[in-house]
């Protein structure tokens, strides 16, 4: 049996480690690993909790208010609480520089997806075309992961783009809102599908209906934003949890791995890591190692691995990211009802778009608006706050949003690499350039999807959709690919393994060939824990 | 040069009554004003004359606050007088006595709903009407002047 190194505690990386510990393998985790603050108030709705946090302002704002998104600041696009701040804090020794392009990094003990809202499709044999494996290669993966995280997820009208054979747990009830949109869809469903592609259905989310693998079923408490108390919503961290009880797991936190160490036959021996908090750098070996930092980080680790040992800076082609387009809707005939707060927050609706050529599939997810914070919504309207608010409450069960999401492919131009420094880990330089048949696609489909959302009885306001950086959907990957023949040292085998290296692996997106429009997470899992199955 | 108290408690309990329709509160206060250090008109050093015209008119409440606001959204959309009003809405969203008001519908039926957006649409109208009427002139005559008191 093998000892791996994994770098990343992510998605990928747990997955990566859970099925390597299950094959027999040891497993050593070196990760940064910044850790959630324990959950307030664990059985309060959120309106709840602002009436028993004895600071709630605190909570919900940050101690000195620096959560409050104010008009056209710079504050991130989520507007995310002080409770999820730690996913994105980055240690100070980390440095990167991007050009069209805004990345989010994550350096927290199960990574970006501590803050995802869940959404889990299956890629479909469409999707896979350009990665040198088929769906059936990985669907016993997605089974395998399904089952580990618990998706909600039931045959429908999308069934034909996103696979739904895996173990799939029932899907969480439907807001009142939802189940407008859907009952006005079968009216007009026909229509729909064979005038403008348009085919409507559940999203697929990664919350628990029921009680599952010692988590609970979700309790409708509204949170999901600020973070789930009951573990209903599925992330990393829980995977987390379960290999460190393991007895052949090892996790080391508090590490920032800044290259590997290779041998004369180009077998790597060590991860080479700085401690976060300072202190000399430690060397972590094994004997086969696992990339799963993200595919940004495991790219800038591979590019410091070969500059380390050729003394040449390289760079990698091919960044991929999905283009988020968020139209906010409006469902008049939902106004004026009683609004729940205390109730799942996120996407229980997703919509595909087919086009002529299937890889261009579109894919959106629908979120209605629930719980919310108010303030960056209404000082968006224009006018002033007391009217903008009056507006607000008056529209507030009719509004949502549709974030529609497009594929995105490997392109020479879109590029990552490397600046080293003499005093610490090498600078990581983005390069994204635009696709331009981009813009046509994305035009032409708004189109559609302002008359599909016409027709379930849904307005549109002018001005409002929102074309989002790149970057924004956190989808990144593409840098170090999967091919079926030989792409180069920075290509990776059918398996997962680079080929530069004779035991080094990438476990996350920056081995994905191509990215579909459907989010990536779930396959980032499944393909992580099938390329495990590839260890010696 | 960090407001005071005072001011801050003045402007708490107007804005409080502007958005909310309630009396403001001590806990309620005191998170606004602690706030301000990291509000970005302050942080980034101090707002001209004309922005502070703008929230000295607002504070004196009744009709004033709002047709301030409404003239601020037009010409000054993220000025101190906004961003005040910002924060106070996220407090007053989060916490009692207001996060109840803010965070429920007004309900009614579709047409009722209508006729509440249009009476909120027509009176923003008339507040910004008013305060190109009444702020106008002081905003042509502090046009260019500095942070001066
Ligand atoms: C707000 C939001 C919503 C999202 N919603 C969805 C969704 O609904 N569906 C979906 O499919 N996806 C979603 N995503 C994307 C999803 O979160 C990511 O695709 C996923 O988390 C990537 O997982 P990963 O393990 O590959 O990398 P990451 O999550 O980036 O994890 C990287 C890990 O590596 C560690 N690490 C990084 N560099 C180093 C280093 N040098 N040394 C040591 N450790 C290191 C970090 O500590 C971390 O543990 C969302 C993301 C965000 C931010
Ligand atoms: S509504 Fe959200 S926060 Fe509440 S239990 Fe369900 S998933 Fe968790």
């Amino acid at each position: 049996m093998t000892h791996v190194v994994v770098v990343g505690s992510g998605a990928s990386g747990v997955h990566f480690a859970l099925t390597a510990l299950e094959r027999g393998h040891d497993v050593t985790m070196v990760d940064v690993g910044l850790e959630r603050p324990a959950p307030v108030e664990p059985g309060a709705s959120i309106e709840g909790m602002k009436d028993r946090l004895a600071d709630p302002a605190a909570w919900f704002l940050g101690e000195d208010g620096r959560n409050v998104v104010y008009p056209a600041t710079k504050a991130s696009y989520y507007g995310f609480p002080p409770s999820k701040e730690y996913v994105f804090k980055t240690p100070g020794a980390f440095r990167s520089r991007a050009e069209q392009m805004v990345p989010v990094f994550s350096f927290a003990q199960g990574g970006l997806a501590e803050a995802w809202t869940g959404g889990a499709y299956a890629f479909g044999p469409t999707d896979l075309a350009e990665f040198p494996f088929g769906y059936d290669d990985i669907a016993p993966y997605y089974a395998q992961v399904a089952e580990r995280i618990g998706v909600g997820a039931e045959p429908d009208d999308l069934a034909q783009f996103i696979p739904c054979d895996a173990p799939y747990l029932p899907p969480l009830p439907f807001d009142p809102h939802s189940a407008h949109l859907v009952a006005r869809y079968q009216r007009v469903r026909p229509a729909l599908q064979q005038d403008l592609g348009f085919f409507l259905g559940r999203s697929r989310v990664a919350t628990l209906s029921r009680g599952h693998r010692g988590r609970q079923g979700c309790g409708q408490l509204g949170r999901c934003f600020w973070g789930c108390p009951n573990e209903s919503l599925y992330t990393p961290s829980y995977t987390l949890r379960e290999l460190r009880q393991h007895p052949r797991f090892t996790y080391k936190p508090g590490l920032l791995a800044t290259h590997l160490e290779q041998d004369a036959g180009a077998r790597i021996t060590a991860v080479v890591a700085r401690p976060v908090d300072g202190g000399d750098p430690v060397r972590v070996q094994g004997e086969a190692f696992a990339l799963a930092a993200g595919a940004l980080p495991s790219s800038a680790l591979v590019l410091a691995t070969h500059h380390a040992h050729s003394g040449e800076v390289a760079s990698l082609e091919g960044l991929m990211d999905n283009r988020q387009v968020h139209v906010p809707f409006l469902t008049p005939a939902m106004m004026g009802k009683e609004v729940r707060t205390a109730s799942y927050q996120f996407h229980l609706l997703a919509f595909g778009l087919t086009e002529r050529d299937p890889a261009e599939y579109v894919h959106a997810q629908i979120t209605t608006l629930k719980a919310a914070a108010v303030h960056p919504i209404v000082q968006g309207l224009p006018l002033d706050l007391a009217g903008s608010l009056g507006i607000f409450r008056a529209l507030r069960t009719g509004l949502a949003l549709a974030n529609v999401n497009f594929h995105d492919r490997r392109r020479a131009e879109s590029r990552v690499t490397i600046v080293p420094r003499p005093d610490g880990p090498a600078e990581l330089r983005i390069s994204y350039v635009d696709d331009p048949q981009e813009e046509a696609l994305v035009a032409r489909t708004l189109g559609r999807v302002k008359k599909a959302l016409g027709r379930l009885g849904c307005v549109v306001p002018p001005g409002m959709t929102r074309v989002l950086p790149k970057g924004t959907s956190v989808h990144y990957s593409g840098t170090l690919p999967m091919t079926r023949s030989d792409g180069g040292r920075f290509s990776c085998t059918p398996e997962g393994r680079l080929r530069g290296w004779s035991n080094l692996y990438v476990a996350d997106g920056a081995g994905f060939s191509f990215l579909p429009a459907k989010n990536l997470t779930f396959t980032l899992m499944a393909n992580a824990s099938r390329i495990a199955t590839a260890l010696a | 040069m960090p407001e005071s108290p005072a001011v801050l408690a003045r402007e708490s309990a107007v804005f409080t009554r502007y958005l909310a329709g309630v009396s403001t509160t001590p806990y309620v206060t005191q998170a606004y004003a602690r706030c301000h250090p990291t509000m970005p008109a302050l942080a980034k050093g101090v707002p001209d004359r004309f922005d502070r015209f703008l929230v000295r008119v607002a504070t004196a409440g009744g009709p004033f606050t709002r047709i301030a606001d409404a003239y601020a959204r037009r010409v000054r959309p993220t000025g101190l007088l906004r961003q005040k009003l910002v924060l106070m809405c996220a407090v007053l969203e989060s916490s009692p006595p207001a996060h109840d008001y803010l965070n429920t519908a007004a309900a009614g039926s579709v047409a009722a709903t209508v006729v509440r957006i249009g009476l909120a649409g027509v009176t923003s109208v008339l507040a910004t009407l008013a305060g190109v009427l009444l702020l106008g002139p002081a905003h042509l005559a502090l046009r260019g002047k500095g942070v001066a008191a």
